[in-house]
């Protein structure tokens, strides 16, 4: 029996596969470079990406303004998830390097929230992929940009690491009569699938505008503009579209970046009250069933749950240690050898349980008559094997 | 400081692993063997494990991303760990009240208790890393009642717990 039990825990024990990362993620969060779940800072634990990574901007950003950054993977070598991580970074210190550290701020992230770091499931005909942030760049200075990647993969578990080249920004002030979109507008970066999504532009120094959209990749068409409005049309499936405006004014044509919109398919809900309501009912219920079933013979000896059994105790309130002695049976008449034997027929005599008897030193510390009655013939054989085997040695 | 997250998991294995030393003595129990001490270790692991619960509870709400139950996973959580701290009561209740209880019953609903705590905490691993041990299960199907079927539930319940007060008290002044 412990022999099988070693096995079974000895092969569930070997059957586990070693592993250094998340193999799920941990989720889109602001996050330094090293920081996405994985404890990748021993040069031991990790290996080098064998996916290209690559950083692109736009050749012209305007303080305060709206630009986007494409980050492009290439040939990732993922795990059976497909999942891979991205963060969007300043520097590679691994500290003080998120992008808004030198004050961009994120608009949309790949994902359409507003993090540094984004994790995707890539289908499983993708050998690459972008990612693309929409920022509102900082005030006018030289910056740097670069990404890092990191995902599972064809390594003996373990996790792998890939850092893009660092690209610098010269970001200037714009002119004062710019074509641009006004600092206070905020694209929309998600939806629900099955509705159009109308946008009304807030612009500045801007006497026209059109506006294009396109699938991911696709080839651009021209939207309707009415009013300072235009409508994207409804999505079918989950994904996402992406869409721009070609500004015109005094100053020089602008030609905002392309927006992202992802589509959606709706979140789950529930009725919290409902729910909460379900789940106390259960405890209730459940409670009040397990109490009011018939006691299973329950002995009523134990008021309370007993911190520790004393053996002692339970020694003496054994019968066979506390009951009076049994007055001496009257032994039987002396045979009479010359007699002729009797024959009689044997009698059924019920015979009391064969406990092993107590020795002089008592039972074991720490026993109870439960564990003699069950052990203790055992415990007996074992001290008179120890005593043969003393004696013989001495 | 410490976040929510970190003090999760503390609170997680605190949970965890009261519940299940709990669930090894009433397999014992179950089977017949072992220490006689096994029925104290099984009731006061659980009654730890209760008390460890709601904590386990407070720090994951507020460790989850999101609002609200925006996932069935979460509110199968709900669910699933409520139940279990109802059986778990009823247990704690019935060996207080009632001495040590024989059969096989009496076990079976701690190990009940505790595979669903465990069942709990599996889920919330499925929920955080997207892995589980028990894909098999469907625990993206959350079955939710009416309201006035939970009303129905919770009067049955008060009712049922109403009753055993009232038998224990009886039993009690004989």
């Amino acid at each position: 029996m412990r022999l099988r039990l070693i096995i079974v825990l000895s092969v569930l024990i070997l059957s586990a596969t070693l592993s250094a990362a998340n193999p799920g993620g941990e989720g889109d969060s602001l996050q330094s470079m090293q920081c996405g779940g994985s404890c990748h800072g021993d040069a031991g634990q990790n290996v080098t990406s064998a996916a290209e990574v690559t950083v692109m901007a736009q050749e012209q950003v305007w303080a305060g303004l709206l630009t986007t950054v494409e980050v492009s993977i290439t040939n990732p070598v993922v795990s059976n998830t497909r999942m891979l991580g991205v963060f969007l970074l300043i520097n590679d210190q691994a500290a003080k390097d998120t992008p808004a550290h030198d004050g961009w701020e994120i608009v949309a992230d790949p994902n359409g929230g507003v993090n540094n770091y984004v994790e995707k499931r890539l289908s499983r005909t993708a050998y690459n992929a972008t990612f693309t942030w929409t920022l509102r760049a900082p005030t006018a200075g030289e910056y740097n940009l670069l990404a890092t990647i990191h995902h599972g993969g064809a390594y003996d578990g373990k996790p792998a690491h890939g850092t893009a080249e660092t690209i610098s920004l010269n970001i200037v002030e714009p002119p004062e009569n710019l074509p641009q979109l006004s600092a206070d507008f905020t694209p929309p970066a998600t939806r629900e699938l099955g509705e159009e999504t109308t946008i009304e532009l807030s612009i500045v120094n801007v006497e026209s505008f059109t506006v294009e959209w396109r699938t991911d990749g696709g080839t651009p068409t021209t939207l309707i503009v009415s009013e300072g409005e235009f409508t994207l049309p409804a999505a079918v499936n989950p994904g996402s579209i992406e869409w721009r405006a070609h500004l015109s004014g005094d100053g020089p044509d602008q030609t905002t970046p392309w927006f992202a919109l992802i589509a959606e398919e709706p979140g789950w809900q529930v009725e919290e009250f409902a729910l909460y309501m379900q789940a106390f009912a259960l405890l209730f219920l459940f409670a009040g069933l397990v109490m009011s079933r018939r006691p299973g013979s329950g002995n009523g000896d134990a008021a309370k749950i007993p911190l520790a059994l004393d053996a002692t105790t339970m020694v003496e309130h054994t019968p066979m240690m506390a009951a009076p002695l049994a007055a001496p049976q009257a032994l039987p008449p002396p045979l009479d050898a010359t007699a002729p034997a009797a024959v009689t027929m044997p009698q059924m005599i019920p015979v009391p349980p064969a406990y092993p008897p107590i020795p002089l030193e008592g039972i074991p510390v720490g026993w109870t008559m439960e564990q003699w009655h069950h052990y203790g013939q055992e415990h007996l054989d074992k001290l008179s094997r120890e005593n043969n085997l003393g004696g013989g040695v001495l | 400081m410490f976040s929510a997250p970190t003090l999760h998991v503390i609170t997680t294995e605190l949970t965890v692993g009261m519940f299940s030393l709990s669930g090894i003595c009433f397999l014992l129990i179950f089977i017949g063997k072992g220490p006689e001490v096994k029925d104290s270790v099984a009731h006061w692991a659980l009654a730890g494990g209760l008390l460890a619960t709601p904590l386990a509870i407070l720090t994951g709400v507020n460790s989850a991303p999101g609002d609200g139950l925006d996932n069935p996973l979460l509110a199968n959580k709900l669910l699933l760990s409520m139940s279990a701290v109802g059986l778990a009561l009823g247990l704690l209740w019935s060996r207080i009240t009632g001495g040590r209880q024989d059969g096989r019953l009496h076990p079976s609903i701690g190990m009940v208790s505790v595979g669903m705590i465990l069942l709990t905490a599996g889920i919330g691993g499925e929920y955080v890393r997207g892995e589980s041990l028990i894909f098999f299960l469907p625990k993206d199907i959350v079955l939710l009642f009416p309201v006035w079927v939970s009303v129905v539930i919770m009067a049955m319940g008060f009712t049922l717990i109403g009753l055993s007060l009232t038998k224990s008290k009886v039993t009690e002044s004989h």
